[in-house]
């Protein structure tokens, strides 16, 4: 009677067979977080950028990057604040290389973002006023205006998401909306004084 | 017309900020300042409206497709430390290999080659030396087994670097030895021990001393 043998796998493929698995279980973590992660993405890009075409390849780009790093991420319930982030970063990034563009395309053009038939139809003249106005104030301002306009977002929330104590979130949303107050007065009445 | 004095007060109170109790007393009398608050809350309604639709875009419902089909496309993402620990193993063992084999390289100046140079003759005094007369008789330098070599003229080494002494029956065995250093880093070197010499003692004729005479001076009193 033959006797039959199993080869044993090695330690190399038994590494091998353990990086596999934890990748899996990666992923398949990492998938569970997409339904409610990719909105988010979308929309913090779409705040910054005004334009739907651009912030669906910064919401995507932000998810690829946040996916090849997700092992890094220790407390898996930062996640929402970590790709907020980049999200918010790599947005930012392309309205400073669009507006670069454009300034060494045509020095005489107006430097206003790519706003696309759909945008524009559905913008009424207040609502363009106010994301030009929006794109004027500072990063740390303007994203918390988002984040506080997002639906299901609490101030506590934001605070955990920007890693910020909430009285540091309660005072930029102050002067966040004052800064837009100020900016968008003269397009809804003036307020005179006696 | 609001008043000058409530502007600043009616603004922070649209904006959210509390209503000082001057300020309450105040808009129950003044209509202009009332309006002025309901104008200035009537915009932030709808900047906030306006932010509102900024923020709650309708995301497009291919775009979780597509992010699942660029991950498909993604390797697995691997522990961080994968990336940073490969190179600097790599370039630990390539270090250290590179720095064995400068340890094991054998010196130009320890090469049996170099040290059968150093047997050449140099001169036709020296070449009438006991070395060259026992190789005359059926001893061989090193120098004669090894090929290639290259005479050196460094006097230290010359004085300080031992010779190779062979006879004739081995120096197809030196050879052979010269060749496989120089084929590979370490040859095999085989070892024989030979019976001991049996010394016969010198004979040395004893010294003969003749007996001293010793006189006294025969002037020794007269000084």
């Amino acid at each position: 009677m033959q006797e039959l043998v199993l080869p044993q796998p090695g330690p190399m493929a038994q590494r091998e067979w353990e990086r596999q698995a934890a990748g899996a279980a990666e992923r398949q973590e990492f998938e569970a977080l997409l339904s409610e992660a990719v909105p988010l993405a979308f929309r913090v890009a779409r705040g910054v950028l005004r334009n739907s075409a651009d912030a669906e390849d910064v919401a995507q780009e932000a998810l690829l990057r946040a996916y090849r790093r997700f092992d890094r991420l220790r407390d898996r319930q930062r996640f929402r604040g970590w790709l907020v982030r980049i999200a918010f970063r790599l947005a930012i990034d392309r309205v400073r290389s669009a507006k670069r563009r454009e300034q060494r395309e045509t020095l005489w053009s107006q430097s206003e973002p790519r706003v696309s038939t759909e945008d524009t139809a559905a913008a009424s003249e207040f609502q363009s006023h106010l994301e030009r106005a929006l794109a004027e104030i500072s990063d740390k301002y303007r994203l918390v205006l988002l984040l506080s306009a997002m639906e299901g977002h609490t101030l506590e929330e934001i605070a955990r998401l920007l890693g910020v104590p909430l009285g540091t979130v309660k005072s930029r949303l102050f002067f966040a909306r004052k800064h837009l107050a100020e900016k968008l007065r003269c397009h809804v009445t003036l307020t005179k004084t006696r | 017309m609001p008043c000058n004095a409530y502007k600043d007060a009616l603004i922070e109170a649209a904006a959210g900020a509390n209503i000082s109790s001057a300020l309450r007393s105040h808009l129950e009398f003044c209509a202009d300042c009332r309006a002025a608050l309901a104008g200035e809350q009537a915009l932030y309604a709808s900047i906030d409206a306006g932010l509102r639709v900024v923020a709650n875009a309708a995301v497009p419902p291919a775009l979780v497709s597509s992010v699942r089909a660029h991950l498909d496309e993604q390797p697995a993402p691997r522990p961080w430390f994968v990336p940073v620990f490969v190179p600097v193993a790599a370039a630990l063992v390539l270090t250290f290999f590179i720095l064995r084999s400068l340890q094991l390289r054998p010196e130009k100046s320890s090469t049996p080659t170099t040290r059968a140079s150093v047997n050449e003759p140099r001169s036709p005094h020296q070449a009438a030396s006991p070395m060259e007369s026992a190789s005359n008789s059926g001893v061989a330098t090193a120098s004669r087994a090894l090929p290639h070599h290259t005479p050196s003229h460094e006097p230290f080494e010359r004085n300080t670097i031992p010779e190779v002494l062979v006879t004739r029956d081995d120096e197809a065995l030196l050879l052979q030895y010269a060749q496989e250093w120089g084929s590979q880093r370490h040859a095999r070197l085989t070892a024989e021990v030979l019976p001991s010499p049996s010394y016969r003692l010198l004979e040395v004729t004893p010294i003969q001393i003749a007996p001293l005479d010793v006189k006294p001076l025969e002037d020794a009193g007269s000084r």
